[in-house]
């Protein structure tokens, strides 16, 4: 058998996993791929998260108001997977507009956790995460936003890098929030070579993002042995602890013994406006998102209404969005509005710096912070349906969104992530730790 | 207008004729008024921790001008500051010719 006939097979067989699969993990499955291209993504299955445009597919962002909207052209991402040889399975399924964290907020249906039936996957990329932890794809490309990606990671026990802000371009990319978002790839643990690679391919300067002109170019392979244990400081935010379960404590201890173990540098630190992340997080979003979200009224984007008159047609158009997305539109009118600007948009920005100042400075004296990815172990469907109960969730990962620095969550245990935040540009650093502490016998299962 | 939100009795922060007034203007068409009212100020008031936040000189916000792809010499210190604070500019989100 010839290579193009294996990776046919290969291909054939993932996409009948994906269509027979009850996790409904994919809003859209491909036919299959055109010609094969030699490079170091050869044969590579990937999902792609449907809010990322990829040509010729459908890009609906999981809600009824784009589901027909077919992209005319790819994401840079994209674009520089497919130059690289990977295949594209499909588009993933996700929270509507990247707006939630549990994956049940899709006008496509909510995504199943493989490993936990009845229980959320996280989200937003729920489907990204989920199609990793079945097998059904090798790796996929999310979109991290607030712990978009690393939250699911955590959930589905996968590894969820969120780049540097401007690390990886956003061309493309279906904006939630422009200044904390970035495409960010998920693998299995033990995929550390995988993720090297594929950072390698996507990261780099993009003319058509100006956030990625004049960052380091990629060197994740060529530096993937160089962190050690031994030679790194830990910083442990102490006050966030205490957002966590038990179970998750419990599991985090058992990380932190294990490094120490290692000869690990450990200190425990604490911050003075790191518990503002929170509403710092979520007014800067909201204000942004209410700004992006403009454009789909049914005219420019999105399904048109047959009402008459342009406003009745917006509204019926408008009418489509989710209530999640319908909130962070008013709330964020509202918080960019003269009455709500001085009391909320520039308090959040002020926080903003206060908390990027923060982290800058306490990665000064240290390599890395450590914590868990996320405070609780998967939820059951409906359990956190109020938005202050999912908001809730969010307080461990949009630190490193807010500063713009680079996380990456790996399995503890099921259903538990660890996440460590690196210094601005530390991308590689992070993948070689991860990479260096598997390799030192750290394990998140049993067998 | 006040409301039992939270632990206390409080004035919410949006009542219902300012979240009328935001949904004309965000073009969302809002169900039950008072409840979405209600519960918008519940959100608010979780984020009132805020409020403890010291002023601090912010930048300008990025203006038309400033959104210029060739932005001039003189404004080079402006762009820095908004160029560290604000996302990129264009051609960074999606820009795509409307559906065919």
């Amino acid at each position: 058998m010839n290579q193009e006939q294996h990776l046919k097979e290969r291909f054939e067989e993932r996409r009948r996993m994906a269509l027979t699969s009850h996790s409904n993990a994919f809003i859209t499955i491909s036919e299959g791929f055109g010609a094969i291209t030699e490079g170091r993504l050869s044969g590579v299955i990937f999902g792609v998260k449907d809010n990322i445009a990829t040509r010729g597919m459908r890009l609906t962002c999981a809600s009824r108001l784009m589901k027909d909207y077919v992209s005319p052209y790819s994401a840079t991402v994209v674009e520089r997977l497919q130059r690289a040889g990977a295949l594209i399975l499909g588009k993933n399924n996700m929270d509507e507009f990247a707006c939630g964290s549990s994956g049940e907020r899709s006008a496509f249906g909510p995504t199943a956790n493989p490993l936990f039936p009845g229980k959320v996957p996280g989200g937003s990329s729920s489907g990204s995460a989920s199609a990793v932890a079945e097998g059904i794809v090798d790796a996929s490309i999310g979109s991290d936003t607030g712990g978009s990606v690393r939250c699911p990671s955590s959930f589905c026990s996968t590894v969820g890098l969120k780049p540097s802000y401007g690390r990886v371009s956003r061309y493309g990319l279906v904006d939630l929030s422009m200044s904390l978002e970035s495409p960010a790839p998920i693998v299995r643990y033990g995929d550390e070579l995988l993720l090297a690679d594929i950072m390698d391919t996507i990261a780099g300067e993009d003319e058509r993002d100006q956030r990625t002109l004049g960052m380091a170019a990629p060197q994740f392979r060529r530096r993937l042995m160089d962190a050690a244990i031994e030679n790194t400081m830990f910083a442990i935010p102490q006050q966030l602890l205490a957002s966590c379960t038990r179970e998750v404590v419990n599991e985090f201890d058992r990380f932190v013994s294990f490094l120490k173990e290692k000869g690990a540098r450990l200190e425990r630190i604490q911050f003075s406006y790191l518990h503002l992340s929170l509403p710092t997080y979520y007014v800067v979003m909201y204000s942004e998102f209410a700004s992006a979200m403009q454009r789909y009224d049914g005219l420019k984007f999105g399904t048109a209404a047959d009402s008459s008159g342009i406003e009745s047609r917006i509204l019926e158009s408008r009418s489509q969005l989710g209530e999640e997305v319908r909130r962070r539109i008013l709330l964020g009118t509202y918080i960019t509005s003269l009455e709500g600007r001085s009391r909320w948009y520039e308090k959040g920005m002020a926080a903003k710096a206060y908390i990027s100042e923060e982290l800058a400075s306490a990665l000064n004296a240290s390599d890395v912070l450590l914590m868990p990815t996320m405070p609780t172990t998967p939820y059951r469907f409906g359990e956190r349906l109020s938005p202050l109960d999912m908001y809730s969730t969010d307080l461990l990962t949009v630190p490193a969104n807010i500063a713009g620095l680079p996380s990456i969550s790996f399995p503890a245990a099921p259903g538990i992530g660890i996440q460590l935040i690196g210094k601005h540009g530390s991308d590689e650093f992070l993948v070689s730790l991860v990479n260096s502490i598997r390799e030192a016998g750290w394990k998140w299962k049993s067998s | 207008m006040h409301t039992s939100i939270g632990k206390g009795s409080i004035v919410p922060e949006i009542d219902a004729e300012t979240l009328r007034r935001i949904s004309r203007l965000a073009m969302v068409q809002v169900g039950e008024t008072e409840k979405v009212a209600s519960e918008l100020s519940a959100i608010l008031e979780y984020f009132s921790m805020l409020s403890t936040v010291p002023e601090r000189q912010q930048p300008v916000l990025p203006t038309t001008d400033a959104d210029e792809d060739s932005p001039g010499d003189q404004d080079e210190f402006m762009v820095r500051l908004i160029r560290e604070n604000f996302p990129a500019r264009s051609g960074t989100h999606l820009r795509v010719p409307v559906n065919k």
